[in-house]
Protein backbone atom coordinates (compact mmCIF):
# COMPACT_ATOMS: atom_id res chain seq x y z
CA UNK A 1 0.00 0.00 0.00
CA UNK A 2 2.84 2.36 0.70
CA UNK A 3 4.16 1.74 -2.77
CA UNK A 4 0.77 2.43 -4.24
CA UNK A 5 0.56 5.72 -2.39
CA UNK A 6 4.03 6.75 -3.41
CA UNK A 7 3.37 6.04 -7.05
CA UNK A 8 0.04 7.86 -7.05
CA UNK A 9 1.67 10.88 -5.56
CA UNK A 10 4.56 10.81 -7.96
CA UNK A 11 2.19 10.67 -10.92
CA UNK A 12 0.13 13.44 -9.38
CA UNK A 13 3.24 15.55 -9.00
CA UNK A 14 4.27 14.75 -12.53
CA UNK A 15 0.88 15.75 -13.85
CA UNK A 16 0.85 18.81 -11.69
CA UNK A 17 4.24 19.80 -12.94
CA UNK A 18 2.99 19.93 -16.51
CA UNK A 19 0.78 22.85 -15.78
CA UNK A 20 3.34 24.64 -13.69
CA UNK A 21 6.02 23.96 -16.26
CA UNK A 22 4.00 25.87 -18.74
CA UNK A 23 3.93 29.14 -16.87
CA UNK A 24 4.90 31.70 -19.40
CA UNK A 25 6.55 35.05 -19.54
CA UNK A 26 5.95 36.65 -16.20
CA UNK A 27 7.69 40.00 -16.13
CA UNK A 28 6.63 43.14 -18.00
CA UNK A 29 9.95 43.08 -19.87
CA UNK A 30 9.24 39.63 -21.23
CA UNK A 31 5.76 40.64 -22.36
CA UNK A 32 7.04 43.88 -23.90
CA UNK A 33 9.38 41.92 -26.13
CA UNK A 34 6.72 39.65 -27.62
CA UNK A 35 6.10 40.11 -31.30
CA UNK A 36 2.66 40.25 -32.87
CA UNK A 37 2.94 36.72 -34.19
CA UNK A 38 4.20 35.38 -30.87
CA UNK A 39 1.26 36.97 -29.10
CA UNK A 40 -1.12 35.50 -31.63
CA UNK A 41 0.18 31.99 -30.89
CA UNK A 42 0.19 32.32 -27.11
CA UNK A 43 -2.33 30.56 -24.99
CA UNK A 44 -4.18 32.04 -22.07
CA UNK A 45 -3.81 28.70 -20.33
CA UNK A 46 -0.02 28.91 -20.47
CA UNK A 47 0.41 25.80 -22.56
CA UNK A 48 1.79 26.53 -25.96
CA UNK A 49 5.29 26.29 -27.20
CA UNK A 50 5.62 30.03 -27.04
CA UNK A 51 4.24 30.12 -23.55
CA UNK A 52 6.80 27.88 -22.00
CA UNK A 53 8.70 29.22 -19.10
CA UNK A 54 11.83 31.26 -19.21
CA UNK A 55 13.41 28.67 -16.95
CA UNK A 56 13.23 25.03 -18.00
CA UNK A 57 13.34 23.84 -14.37
CA UNK A 58 10.40 23.12 -12.13
CA UNK A 59 10.15 22.05 -8.55
CA UNK A 60 7.26 20.57 -6.65
CA UNK A 61 6.65 19.41 -3.13
CA UNK A 62 3.71 17.21 -2.26
CA UNK A 63 2.56 16.09 1.15
CA UNK A 64 -0.03 13.36 1.26
CA UNK A 65 -1.72 11.75 4.21
CA UNK A 66 -3.73 8.53 4.00
CA UNK A 67 -5.61 6.61 6.64
CA UNK A 68 -6.71 2.96 6.50
CA UNK A 69 -9.27 1.83 9.04
CA UNK A 70 -11.79 -1.01 9.18
CA UNK A 71 -11.91 -4.15 7.05
CA UNK A 72 -13.47 -5.23 3.78
CA UNK A 73 -13.78 -8.70 2.28
CA UNK A 74 -14.82 -8.05 -1.29
CA UNK A 75 -17.17 -5.12 -0.83
CA UNK A 76 -18.58 -6.48 2.46
CA UNK A 77 -17.58 -4.88 5.75
CA UNK A 78 -15.95 -7.03 8.39
CA UNK A 79 -15.94 -5.90 12.00
CA UNK A 80 -12.58 -5.89 13.78
CA UNK A 81 -14.01 -8.46 16.21
CA UNK A 82 -14.70 -10.80 13.26
CA UNK A 83 -11.17 -10.52 11.86
CA UNK A 84 -9.46 -10.90 15.24
CA UNK A 85 -9.21 -14.53 16.30
CA UNK A 86 -10.42 -14.68 19.91
CA UNK A 87 -8.06 -17.49 20.94
CA UNK A 88 -8.42 -21.03 22.19
CA UNK A 89 -11.99 -22.29 22.15
CA UNK A 90 -12.95 -20.28 19.06
CA UNK A 91 -12.71 -21.34 15.43
CA UNK A 92 -9.46 -20.32 13.70
CA UNK A 93 -9.65 -19.92 9.91
CA UNK A 94 -7.90 -18.22 6.96
CA UNK A 95 -10.08 -15.18 7.62
CA UNK A 96 -9.23 -14.47 11.23
CA UNK A 97 -5.90 -13.71 12.84
CA UNK A 98 -4.40 -13.40 16.33
CA UNK A 99 -2.99 -9.96 15.47
CA UNK A 100 -5.11 -7.19 13.97
CA UNK A 101 -3.93 -3.85 12.55
CA UNK A 102 -6.66 -1.33 13.42
CA UNK A 103 -5.43 1.97 11.97
CA UNK A 104 -2.71 2.48 9.36
CA UNK A 105 -1.50 6.05 8.87
CA UNK A 106 0.80 6.96 6.00
CA UNK A 107 2.43 10.30 5.36
CA UNK A 108 4.41 10.80 2.19
CA UNK A 109 6.53 13.82 1.32
CA UNK A 110 7.45 13.82 -2.36
CA UNK A 111 10.13 16.13 -3.68
CA UNK A 112 10.27 16.34 -7.44
CA UNK A 113 12.14 18.25 -10.09
CA UNK A 114 11.39 18.59 -13.76
CA UNK A 115 13.39 19.79 -16.73
CA UNK A 116 11.92 20.90 -20.02
CA UNK A 117 14.15 19.79 -22.88
CA UNK A 118 11.88 21.47 -25.43
CA UNK A 119 8.17 22.02 -25.94
CA UNK A 120 7.55 18.32 -26.57
CA UNK A 121 9.91 16.57 -24.17
CA UNK A 122 10.30 16.76 -20.41
CA UNK A 123 12.14 14.74 -17.81
CA UNK A 124 11.27 14.36 -14.13
CA UNK A 125 12.88 12.95 -11.03
CA UNK A 126 11.23 12.46 -7.67
CA UNK A 127 11.98 10.92 -4.32
CA UNK A 128 9.42 10.24 -1.59
CA UNK A 129 10.02 10.30 2.13
CA UNK A 130 7.57 8.00 3.87
CA UNK A 131 6.44 7.94 7.49
CA UNK A 132 3.96 5.30 8.55
CA UNK A 133 2.54 3.83 11.69
CA UNK A 134 0.15 0.98 12.38
CA UNK A 135 -1.87 0.48 15.56
CA UNK A 136 -2.61 -3.12 16.48
CA UNK A 137 -4.61 -5.18 18.88
CA UNK A 138 -3.79 -8.83 19.53
CA UNK A 139 -4.48 -11.80 21.77
CA UNK A 140 -0.75 -12.22 22.48
CA UNK A 141 0.10 -11.45 26.13
CA UNK A 142 1.84 -8.07 26.59
CA UNK A 143 0.90 -7.10 23.03
CA UNK A 144 -2.80 -6.44 23.47
CA UNK A 145 -2.29 -2.90 22.09
CA UNK A 146 0.89 -1.91 20.28
CA UNK A 147 2.08 0.39 17.48
CA UNK A 148 4.74 -0.18 14.86
CA UNK A 149 6.40 2.68 12.97
CA UNK A 150 8.71 2.90 10.00
CA UNK A 151 10.08 5.82 8.06
CA UNK A 152 12.65 6.66 5.43
CA UNK A 153 13.07 7.43 1.77
CA UNK A 154 11.02 5.42 -0.71
CA UNK A 155 11.66 4.46 -4.32
CA UNK A 156 13.01 7.22 -6.57
CA UNK A 157 11.27 7.65 -9.92
CA UNK A 158 12.81 8.93 -13.14
CA UNK A 159 10.46 9.61 -16.03
CA UNK A 160 10.24 11.15 -19.47
CA UNK A 161 7.14 12.86 -20.89
CA UNK A 162 6.40 13.39 -24.55
CA UNK A 163 3.70 15.64 -25.91
CA UNK A 164 1.93 13.55 -28.53
CA UNK A 165 -0.70 15.98 -29.79
CA UNK A 166 -1.16 19.69 -29.16
CA UNK A 167 -3.92 21.73 -30.72
CA UNK A 168 -5.76 24.82 -29.57
CA UNK A 169 -8.42 22.49 -28.15
CA UNK A 170 -6.48 19.74 -26.41
CA UNK A 171 -3.11 18.29 -25.45
CA UNK A 172 -2.08 14.64 -25.11
CA UNK A 173 0.97 13.54 -23.14
CA UNK A 174 2.63 10.18 -22.70
CA UNK A 175 4.89 9.54 -19.72
CA UNK A 176 7.08 6.53 -19.10
CA UNK A 177 9.62 6.01 -16.37
CA UNK A 178 11.46 3.71 -14.08
CA UNK A 179 11.03 3.35 -10.34
CA UNK A 180 14.32 2.44 -8.72
CA UNK A 181 14.43 0.12 -5.67
CA UNK A 182 15.90 2.77 -3.36
CA UNK A 183 13.32 2.26 -0.59
CA UNK A 184 14.04 -0.27 2.13
CA UNK A 185 12.31 -3.67 2.20
CA UNK A 186 14.13 -4.67 5.39
CA UNK A 187 12.28 -2.51 7.93
CA UNK A 188 12.13 -4.12 11.35
CA UNK A 189 10.14 -3.58 14.51
CA UNK A 190 8.97 -5.23 17.72
CA UNK A 191 6.09 -7.53 16.87
CA UNK A 192 4.44 -10.32 18.94
CA UNK A 193 6.06 -12.86 16.62
CA UNK A 194 9.20 -13.01 18.74
CA UNK A 195 11.27 -11.04 21.23
CA UNK A 196 13.24 -8.07 19.90
CA UNK A 197 12.89 -6.65 16.39
CA UNK A 198 11.67 -8.71 13.48
CA UNK A 199 11.02 -8.16 9.78
CA UNK A 200 7.84 -6.08 9.32
CA UNK A 201 4.99 -6.92 6.93
CA UNK A 202 4.65 -5.52 3.40
CA UNK A 203 2.61 -2.46 4.42
CA UNK A 204 5.40 -1.21 6.67
CA UNK A 205 8.16 -1.47 4.05
CA UNK A 206 9.27 1.69 2.25
CA UNK A 207 10.01 0.37 -1.22
CA UNK A 208 9.10 -2.39 -3.63
CA UNK A 209 12.58 -3.87 -3.94
CA UNK A 210 12.07 -4.27 -7.67
CA UNK A 211 12.57 -2.19 -10.78
CA UNK A 212 9.11 -0.93 -11.70
CA UNK A 213 7.84 0.99 -14.70
CA UNK A 214 5.24 3.74 -14.40
CA UNK A 215 3.42 4.76 -17.61
CA UNK A 216 0.69 7.33 -18.17
CA UNK A 217 -1.43 8.74 -20.98
CA UNK A 218 -3.00 12.06 -20.12
CA UNK A 219 -5.42 14.34 -21.90
CA UNK A 220 -5.94 18.01 -21.13
CA UNK A 221 -8.83 19.93 -22.66
CA UNK A 222 -7.91 23.45 -23.66
CA UNK A 223 -11.40 24.43 -24.73
CA UNK A 224 -14.18 26.17 -22.86
CA UNK A 225 -14.30 23.44 -20.20
CA UNK A 226 -11.15 22.80 -18.21
CA UNK A 227 -10.86 19.08 -17.61
CA UNK A 228 -8.25 16.36 -17.83
CA UNK A 229 -8.28 12.59 -18.14
CA UNK A 230 -5.51 10.20 -17.25
CA UNK A 231 -4.81 6.53 -17.72
CA UNK A 232 -1.84 5.20 -15.80
CA UNK A 233 -0.22 1.98 -14.74
CA UNK A 234 2.64 0.76 -12.56
CA UNK A 235 4.16 -2.35 -14.07
CA UNK A 236 6.40 -4.31 -11.72
CA UNK A 237 9.02 -6.80 -12.77
CA UNK A 238 10.96 -9.71 -11.29
CA UNK A 239 11.10 -10.45 -7.59
CA UNK A 240 12.99 -8.65 -4.87
CA UNK A 241 15.57 -10.07 -2.47
CA UNK A 242 12.77 -11.26 -0.21
CA UNK A 243 11.23 -13.27 -3.02
CA UNK A 244 8.10 -11.26 -3.67
CA UNK A 245 6.81 -8.59 -6.05
CA UNK A 246 4.12 -6.02 -5.25
CA UNK A 247 1.06 -6.11 -7.50
CA UNK A 248 0.69 -4.05 -10.66
CA UNK A 249 -1.74 -1.17 -10.47
CA UNK A 250 -3.86 0.42 -13.20
CA UNK A 251 -5.95 3.54 -12.90
CA UNK A 252 -8.30 5.80 -14.80
CA UNK A 253 -9.01 9.27 -13.51
CA UNK A 254 -10.72 12.48 -14.54
CA UNK A 255 -10.68 15.98 -13.07
CA UNK A 256 -12.90 18.95 -13.84
CA UNK A 257 -11.73 22.40 -12.82
CA UNK A 258 -14.09 25.29 -12.27
CA UNK A 259 -13.14 28.86 -13.08
CA UNK A 260 -14.00 30.50 -9.77
CA UNK A 261 -11.54 33.33 -10.41
CA UNK A 262 -8.56 33.74 -12.68
CA UNK A 263 -6.25 32.28 -10.03
CA UNK A 264 -8.42 30.01 -7.93
CA UNK A 265 -9.76 26.82 -9.43
CA UNK A 266 -11.82 24.40 -7.36
CA UNK A 267 -11.86 20.91 -8.85
CA UNK A 268 -13.73 17.66 -8.63
CA UNK A 269 -12.33 14.32 -9.66
CA UNK A 270 -13.19 10.68 -9.95
CA UNK A 271 -10.70 7.81 -10.11
CA UNK A 272 -10.92 4.08 -10.63
CA UNK A 273 -8.02 1.87 -9.61
CA UNK A 274 -7.30 -1.82 -9.87
CA UNK A 275 -4.36 -3.36 -8.07
CA UNK A 276 -3.36 -7.01 -8.10
CA UNK A 277 -2.23 -9.05 -5.10
CA UNK A 278 1.40 -9.54 -4.11
CA UNK A 279 3.23 -12.26 -6.02
CA UNK A 280 5.53 -14.52 -3.98
CA UNK A 281 6.00 -14.25 -0.26
CA UNK A 282 8.39 -13.00 2.42
CA UNK A 283 8.82 -16.19 4.46
CA UNK A 284 10.39 -14.29 7.35
CA UNK A 285 7.02 -12.82 8.39
CA UNK A 286 5.15 -16.14 8.42
CA UNK A 287 4.83 -18.84 11.08
CA UNK A 288 5.18 -22.58 10.86
CA UNK A 289 1.96 -24.61 11.10
CA UNK A 290 -1.49 -24.79 9.60
CA UNK A 291 -2.07 -21.03 9.86
CA UNK A 292 1.13 -19.31 8.74
CA UNK A 293 -0.21 -15.74 8.74
CA UNK A 294 -0.33 -14.02 12.17
CA UNK A 295 -2.06 -10.96 10.67
CA UNK A 296 -3.98 -10.30 7.46
CA UNK A 297 -1.26 -7.94 6.24
CA UNK A 298 1.28 -10.80 6.29
CA UNK A 299 -0.74 -12.76 3.71
CA UNK A 300 0.33 -11.66 0.18
CA UNK A 301 -3.00 -12.80 -1.27
CA UNK A 302 -4.89 -10.30 0.89
CA UNK A 303 -3.64 -7.32 -1.08
CA UNK A 304 -5.10 -5.55 -4.07
CA UNK A 305 -8.61 -5.04 -5.35
CA UNK A 306 -10.72 -2.36 -6.99
CA UNK A 307 -11.46 1.10 -5.76
CA UNK A 308 -13.44 4.12 -6.97
CA UNK A 309 -12.58 7.40 -5.26
CA UNK A 310 -14.12 10.84 -5.40
CA UNK A 311 -11.85 13.81 -5.00
CA UNK A 312 -12.37 17.48 -4.33
CA UNK A 313 -9.89 20.28 -3.96
CA UNK A 314 -8.77 23.70 -4.98
CA UNK A 315 -5.75 25.00 -6.85
CA UNK A 316 -4.62 28.49 -6.02
CA UNK A 317 -2.13 30.10 -8.37
CA UNK A 318 -1.00 32.76 -5.95
CA UNK A 319 1.69 34.22 -8.19
CA UNK A 320 3.05 33.77 -11.67
CA UNK A 321 5.48 31.16 -10.39
CA UNK A 322 3.77 29.46 -7.48
CA UNK A 323 0.67 27.32 -7.17
CA UNK A 324 -0.76 25.63 -4.12
CA UNK A 325 -3.17 22.75 -4.44
CA UNK A 326 -5.13 21.18 -1.60
CA UNK A 327 -7.16 18.02 -2.13
CA UNK A 328 -9.23 15.48 -0.26
CA UNK A 329 -10.35 12.13 -1.64
CA UNK A 330 -12.48 9.35 -0.24
CA UNK A 331 -13.29 5.97 -1.72
CA UNK A 332 -16.95 5.63 -2.65
CA UNK A 333 -16.61 1.97 -3.57
CA UNK A 334 -13.99 -0.63 -2.64
CA UNK A 335 -13.85 -4.31 -3.50
CA UNK A 336 -10.76 -5.76 -1.85
CA UNK A 337 -9.06 -9.13 -1.67
CA UNK A 338 -9.90 -9.49 1.96
CA UNK A 339 -10.20 -9.34 4.75
CA UNK A 340 -8.05 -6.29 4.10
CA UNK A 341 -7.79 -2.85 5.77
CA UNK A 342 -9.80 -0.37 3.71
CA UNK A 343 -8.79 3.13 2.81
CA UNK A 344 -10.68 5.71 4.81
CA UNK A 345 -9.47 8.91 3.10
CA UNK A 346 -6.49 10.66 1.55
CA UNK A 347 -5.64 14.32 1.68
CA UNK A 348 -2.78 16.26 0.23
CA UNK A 349 -1.07 19.55 -0.41
CA UNK A 350 1.06 20.31 -3.43
CA UNK A 351 3.24 23.34 -3.80
CA UNK A 352 4.76 23.81 -7.23
CA UNK A 353 7.02 26.51 -8.47
CA UNK A 354 9.30 27.36 -11.31
CA UNK A 355 12.98 27.63 -10.58
CA UNK B 1 -6.61 11.83 13.57
CA UNK B 2 -7.01 15.25 15.22
CA UNK B 3 -3.23 15.59 15.44
CA UNK B 4 -2.91 14.86 11.72
CA UNK B 5 -5.46 17.51 10.79
CA UNK B 6 -3.67 20.05 12.98
CA UNK B 7 -0.39 19.09 11.30
CA UNK B 8 -1.96 19.53 7.85
CA UNK B 9 -3.30 22.96 8.80
CA UNK B 10 0.12 23.97 10.08
CA UNK B 11 1.65 22.98 6.74
CA UNK B 12 -0.89 25.05 4.80
CA UNK B 13 -0.27 28.02 7.06
CA UNK B 14 3.50 27.69 6.71
CA UNK B 15 3.34 27.63 2.93
CA UNK B 16 1.02 30.61 2.82
CA UNK B 17 3.32 32.63 5.07
CA UNK B 18 6.43 31.62 3.12
CA UNK B 19 5.18 32.16 -0.36
CA UNK B 20 2.15 34.44 -0.37
CA UNK B 21 4.20 37.62 -0.09
CA UNK B 22 6.26 36.92 -3.17
CA UNK B 23 3.19 36.34 -5.26
CA UNK B 24 0.97 39.12 -4.03
CA UNK B 25 2.12 41.94 -6.27
CA UNK B 26 1.51 40.16 -9.54
CA UNK B 27 -1.50 38.13 -8.58
CA UNK B 28 -4.20 40.44 -9.79
CA UNK B 29 -3.25 40.70 -13.46
CA UNK B 30 -4.08 37.53 -15.31
CA UNK B 31 -2.04 36.27 -18.19
CA UNK B 32 -4.93 37.04 -20.55
CA UNK B 33 -4.85 40.70 -19.55
CA UNK B 34 -1.06 40.83 -19.78
CA UNK B 35 -1.31 39.56 -23.32
CA UNK B 36 -3.83 42.28 -24.12
CA UNK B 37 -1.44 44.87 -22.72
CA UNK B 38 1.34 43.48 -24.92
CA UNK B 39 -1.01 43.60 -27.91
CA UNK B 40 -1.66 47.29 -27.25
CA UNK B 41 2.07 47.97 -27.58
CA UNK B 42 2.08 46.11 -30.87
CA UNK B 43 -0.96 48.02 -32.12
CA UNK B 44 1.01 51.21 -31.64
CA UNK B 45 3.89 49.73 -33.65
CA UNK B 46 1.73 48.47 -36.49
CA UNK B 47 -0.62 51.43 -36.93
CA UNK B 48 -0.06 54.86 -38.46
CA UNK B 49 -1.55 58.04 -37.07
CA UNK B 50 -1.90 61.25 -39.12
CA UNK B 51 1.23 63.40 -39.22
CA UNK B 52 -0.54 66.34 -37.61
CA UNK B 53 -1.77 64.24 -34.68
CA UNK B 54 1.49 64.58 -32.76
CA UNK B 55 1.65 60.79 -32.29
CA UNK B 56 5.02 60.57 -34.06
CA UNK B 57 6.74 62.75 -31.48
CA UNK B 58 5.08 61.65 -28.31
CA UNK B 59 2.45 58.96 -28.38
CA UNK B 60 -0.20 59.39 -25.72
CA UNK B 61 -1.63 56.15 -24.44
CA UNK B 62 -4.64 56.50 -22.16
CA UNK B 63 -5.81 53.68 -19.92
CA UNK B 64 -9.06 53.31 -18.04
CA UNK B 65 -8.64 50.21 -15.90
CA UNK B 66 -7.98 48.92 -12.45
CA UNK B 67 -4.68 49.85 -10.85
CA UNK B 68 -2.85 46.50 -11.25
CA UNK B 69 -3.44 46.51 -15.01
CA UNK B 70 -2.47 50.17 -15.25
CA UNK B 71 0.76 49.49 -13.40
CA UNK B 72 1.53 46.52 -15.64
CA UNK B 73 0.87 48.64 -18.75
CA UNK B 74 3.06 51.34 -17.26
CA UNK B 75 5.90 48.82 -16.83
CA UNK B 76 5.49 47.64 -20.42
CA UNK B 77 5.66 51.22 -21.68
CA UNK B 78 8.76 51.87 -19.60
CA UNK B 79 10.40 48.83 -21.16
CA UNK B 80 9.32 49.97 -24.63
CA UNK B 81 10.75 53.44 -24.09
CA UNK B 82 14.08 51.96 -22.97
CA UNK B 83 14.46 50.14 -26.27
CA UNK B 84 15.44 51.47 -29.67
CA UNK B 85 11.90 52.45 -30.59
CA UNK B 86 11.38 55.64 -32.54
CA UNK B 87 8.16 56.58 -30.83
CA UNK B 88 8.21 57.45 -27.15
CA UNK B 89 4.99 56.55 -25.36
CA UNK B 90 3.47 58.55 -22.55
CA UNK B 91 0.91 56.69 -20.49
CA UNK B 92 -1.82 58.33 -18.42
CA UNK B 93 -5.24 57.81 -16.93
CA UNK B 94 -7.92 58.50 -19.54
CA UNK B 95 -9.92 60.88 -17.37
CA UNK B 96 -6.83 62.96 -16.56
CA UNK B 97 -5.22 63.22 -20.01
CA UNK B 98 -5.95 66.14 -22.33
CA UNK B 99 -5.23 64.07 -25.45
CA UNK B 100 -5.25 60.36 -26.27
CA UNK B 101 -3.95 58.70 -29.43
CA UNK B 102 -5.05 55.29 -28.21
CA UNK B 103 -7.40 54.68 -25.29
CA UNK B 104 -7.81 51.32 -23.58
CA UNK B 105 -11.01 50.60 -21.66
CA UNK B 106 -11.48 47.85 -19.13
CA UNK B 107 -14.90 49.33 -18.39
CA UNK B 108 -16.92 52.01 -20.09
CA UNK B 109 -17.14 55.74 -19.36
CA UNK B 110 -20.55 57.19 -20.06
CA UNK B 111 -19.75 60.88 -20.42
CA UNK B 112 -18.44 62.27 -23.69
CA UNK B 113 -14.71 62.96 -23.50
CA UNK B 114 -13.00 65.48 -25.78
CA UNK B 115 -9.63 63.75 -25.40
CA UNK B 116 -11.03 60.70 -27.20
CA UNK B 117 -12.14 62.62 -30.29
CA UNK B 118 -9.25 61.36 -32.45
CA UNK B 119 -8.33 58.31 -30.39
CA UNK B 120 -8.28 54.66 -31.37
CA UNK B 121 -10.58 53.19 -28.75
CA UNK B 122 -9.64 49.66 -27.65
CA UNK B 123 -12.03 47.61 -25.50
CA UNK B 124 -10.80 44.87 -23.18
CA UNK B 125 -13.65 42.55 -24.10
CA UNK B 126 -16.83 42.34 -26.12
CA UNK B 127 -18.72 43.03 -22.88
CA UNK B 128 -17.40 46.57 -22.65
CA UNK B 129 -19.58 49.12 -24.40
CA UNK B 130 -17.92 52.36 -25.41
CA UNK B 131 -18.73 54.70 -28.26
CA UNK B 132 -16.33 54.98 -31.19
CA UNK B 133 -14.67 51.65 -30.38
CA UNK B 134 -12.30 50.57 -33.15
CA UNK B 135 -10.71 47.45 -31.62
CA UNK B 136 -12.29 44.86 -29.35
CA UNK B 137 -10.53 41.94 -27.70
CA UNK B 138 -12.18 38.58 -27.34
CA UNK B 139 -11.01 35.04 -26.57
CA UNK B 140 -11.30 31.99 -28.75
CA UNK B 141 -9.93 28.52 -28.02
CA UNK B 142 -7.90 29.84 -25.10
CA UNK B 143 -6.24 32.54 -27.19
CA UNK B 144 -6.60 36.31 -27.23
CA UNK B 145 -8.08 37.57 -30.49
CA UNK B 146 -9.23 41.00 -31.63
CA UNK B 147 -11.63 42.54 -34.09
CA UNK B 148 -11.12 45.74 -36.05
CA UNK B 149 -13.79 48.23 -37.06
CA UNK B 150 -12.22 49.52 -40.25
CA UNK B 151 -14.82 52.24 -40.74
CA UNK B 152 -14.13 53.67 -37.30
CA UNK B 153 -10.40 53.72 -37.99
CA UNK B 154 -11.03 55.48 -41.29
CA UNK B 155 -13.01 58.20 -39.51
CA UNK B 156 -9.94 59.18 -37.50
CA UNK B 157 -7.49 58.64 -40.38
CA UNK B 158 -5.57 55.86 -38.66
CA UNK B 159 -4.19 53.12 -40.85
CA UNK B 160 -3.57 49.59 -39.67
CA UNK B 161 -0.78 47.63 -41.35
CA UNK B 162 -1.52 44.53 -43.38
CA UNK B 163 0.37 42.40 -40.81
CA UNK B 164 -2.08 43.52 -38.18
CA UNK B 165 -5.19 43.21 -40.33
CA UNK B 166 -4.44 39.66 -41.38
CA UNK B 167 -4.61 38.59 -37.73
CA UNK B 168 -7.80 40.50 -36.99
CA UNK B 169 -11.45 39.74 -37.45
CA UNK B 170 -12.62 42.60 -39.64
CA UNK B 171 -15.88 44.46 -39.07
CA UNK B 172 -16.90 46.72 -41.91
Amino acid sequence: MSKFSSFSIVMCITAGSYSSLCMAQSTPSEFAELSLNELFEMDIADDTAKAVAASPWTFAYNFKFAEFRGYLDGDAKRADSEVLWQGQGTQRSDENFPILPTVIDQQVHVFSMGYRINADWRVHASIPYITQSTDHISIVPDYDHFTIDSDGSGDAVLSVSHRLIATSEDIWWFTAGVSLPTGSIDEKGDTPRDVGNQQLPYTMQLGSGTYDFPVEFSYQSMGKHDFSLSMSAMIRTGKNDRDYRLGNSYSLSGTYRFNATANIKPFLGLAYQYRSAIHGQDDEITLAGAFPYPASITNPKLYGGKKVSAEMGVRWKFSETYALSVSFSKPIYQNLNGPQPKENFQSGITLSRLM
Amino acid sequence: MKEKVVKLCKCIFLFCVLFAQSGHAEEEVTKERKLKAAYVLNFIKYMSWPVNSGAHNEFRLCVHSDEPFYQFMQALVARHNQGANKVQIVIGHTLQEPLCHLAYFQSSIEQSLGQLRRAVVVLESLDVKQVHAAIRFYTQAQKVRFEFDIAQLAKIDVIASSELLKLARIIR
